[in-house]
């Protein structure tokens, strides 16, 4: 009796073990299945991967590759191997589109027609048509990092056979880019002060016809007179972008030859002065930006020293622009002069496109003469439609007793400015 | 004068309800990214810089490759105002002023959600503006942080 309970003991001992390594074999087998199972999707993960790299690199060791690529290509992305190959393929195919990507063309036409209204001015009593100017702009982003950027004009229907006209460079420059807050060009550039004179050119950047004058190109509102700036420079550039409190401020300080009598200033200065730009505009608030501009150049025939402030206020349909610049020229011979002009640009847009606008704008050549100042209040619309601008002004010119104005009736005298400008 | 009073209670908030679903209804954009970028969602005022053309690298370095649908479509219209504050007219005026002062490059036109979404795939830093209704499986789409 006592022999057949441990036979049976034992009998049951060896079934409930044969029935435990029965369970563990199934589960040793579940969890093969299951490396299997893994090996098998690594590996396809890892042929995919070396397919990408073999496409991208080829004579560079697959290993090496990928080792490279998931810790140093790719720090921002890719958490998991997954996400890995989701990088590799979408880079790969980035690289066989790349060229269309790198480059991009803009540009600008603008048409313009002008009538003096009257006989006594400066203005146009021809009534004349003005092939103003055909502009291309064209960026290549060379890498992440590196901009290539032109822009080439061709201004009154440039034809250099017979001497006519206008062909310019009017920036080409490379763009480095250290980071947001920090970016270096080279070339040759638009000087950056103020509101125009970077878009001086590019007419569908603003509603008038013609930039502002006061504080961009004095002599469209008193004849003969000195720009408080050259248009360009050549030399190196630093600006950037950032966020100060959740406000944007931007700053461009430029190191130029500056300007010069004879030669060519963007290719051989006249003098080892440089001369030196600074602008910062401040975001005030999401309607306003403020900003200040300082030029100064030592150069052989003059010593030019240029600041001014600006504002650009922009809520609902309302805008308005207004700056002021005040210049001083000390000339190698002869006396200093100080100049200053300002304008104010209040427009309303409606929903149409069609945007009325006002602009009275004031220089003086000379603070050191009394009373011979010029002046410009411009009527004008703006109407944008399918692309296309179309822009009509009735400009008032007049000037104090002193001015060159002085020879006309009132002073003052009327023209009537127009243009078509398509921008691209 | 209860009852009146009850009224115009009921009656202002029936209409604070529609303006709120009105507004649901018309915030119908998606941001939309690679799905290798680890991000998941995105500052309300990193986005808007990135579109204004202010910030033009990722924080690892890389180029950020922005692109939106028609500037014009409510998609666009929506993302503008909530985002960056600007309206489609200053928009555009802002970016002809970039673009031909040699600031910068305008983010990409892309003409249906679609072929955002495809350029989206293929380019592992860029960003897009779509229209929420999209189909989104194939990218990874962000939420935007106040």
């Amino acid at each position: 009796m006592r022999v057949l309970i441990v036979v049976i003991v034992i009998i049951n001992c060896l079934a409930s073990n044969m029935a435990i390594a029965s369970d563990i074999d199934e589960k040793l087998d579940k969890a093969l299945l299951a490396i299997e199972l893994l090996i098998s999707e690594n590996e396809k993960l890892l042929q995919r991967i070396v397919k990408l790299e073999n496409i991208q690199t080829p004579a560079v060791e697959p290993d090496q590759l990928i080792s490279q690529k998931l810790t140093i290509k790719i720090p921002k992305v890719a958490t998991n191997i997954e996400e890995r190959v989701s990088y590799l393929e979408s880079s790969t195919l980035s690289k066989r589109d790349s060229l269309m990507d790198r480059i991009s063309i803009n540009g600008y036409s603008s048409f313009e027609f002008e009538e003096q209204l009257g006989d006594d001015g400066f203005g146009d009593t021809n009534a004349s048509f003005d092939a103003d100017l055909f502009d291309l702009v064209i960026n290549v982003q060379v890498n992440d990092k590196l901009r290539a950027s032109a822009d080439i004009t061709w201004e009154h229907g440039s034809a250099s056979e017979e001497n006519r006209g206008n062909v310019a460079l009017e920036y080409g420059f490379a763009e480095y880019a250290f980071s947001n807050s920090l970016k270096l060009r080279v070339g040759k550039m638009f000087t950056p002060f103020g509101i125009f004179n970077e878009i001086h050119t590019a007419k569908p950047a603003y509603l008038s016809v013609k930039e502002a004058g006061s504080t961009n190109k004095p002599k469209n509102v008193v004849d003969g007179s000195p720009r408080f700036y050259p248009r360009w420079g050549a030399g190196i550039a630093l600006q950037g972008d950032m966020s100060i409190k959740g406000k944007h401020l931007d700053y461009n300080f430029m190191v130029s030859n500056g300007d010069q009598k004879s030669g060519n200033p963007f290719e051989k200065d006249d003098n080892n002065n440089k001369a030196i730009t600074f602008r910062s505009r401040y975001d005030v608030s999401e309607d306003l930006q403020i900003g200040f501009s300082v030029y100064y150049d030592k150069g052989v025939s003059k010593e030019v020293l240029s600041q001014g402030l600006q504002f650009e206020y922009f809520t609902g349909n309302w805008g308005l622009l207004g700056e002021g610049v005040w210049g001083e020229i000390s000339p190698s011979i002869g006396q200093d002069i100080s100049h200053y002009g300002w304008f104010i640009q209040p427009s309303y847009s409606f929903e149409n496109g069609l945007t009325p606008y006002f602009r009275f704008e004031h220089y003086d050549p000379d603070s050191d003469i009394s009373d011979n100042q010029g002046y410009e209040a411009i009527f004008g619309i703006n109407h944008l439609f399918n692309g296309m601008t179309f822009k009509l002004e009735h400009i008032h010119n007049f000037g104090g007793s002193n001015s060159i104005f002085n020879t006309f009736p009132g002073n003052s005298y009327n023209e009537i400015q127009a243009a078509i400008v398509v921008g691209f | 004068m209860k009852y009146t009073a009850k009224g115009l209670f009921l009656l202002i908030l029936t209409a604070t309800a529609l303006m709120s679903t009105a507004s649901t209804r018309a915030d119908n954009h998606a941001v939309i990214v690679n799905r290798s970028n680890s991000i998941t969602s995105i500052d309300k005022e990193f986005l808007a810089s990135i579109y204004l053309g202010r910030t033009i690298l990722w924080e690892n370095g890389e180029r950020i490759k922005p692109g939106m649908i028609a500037v014009d479509s409510p998609s666009i219209k929506s993302f503008l105002k909530a985002v960056c504050s600007s309206t489609t007219r200053r928009f555009n005026a802002h970016w002809m002023k970039q673009i031909f002062s040699g600031s910068g490059i305008r983010p990409l036109d892309f003409s249906s959600s679609e072929n955002a979404i495809r350029y989206i795939v293929s380019h592992p830093n860029a960003i897009a503006i779509v229209d929420g209704s999209s189909n989104l499986d194939k990218v990874k789409h962000l939420k935007i942080i106040d």
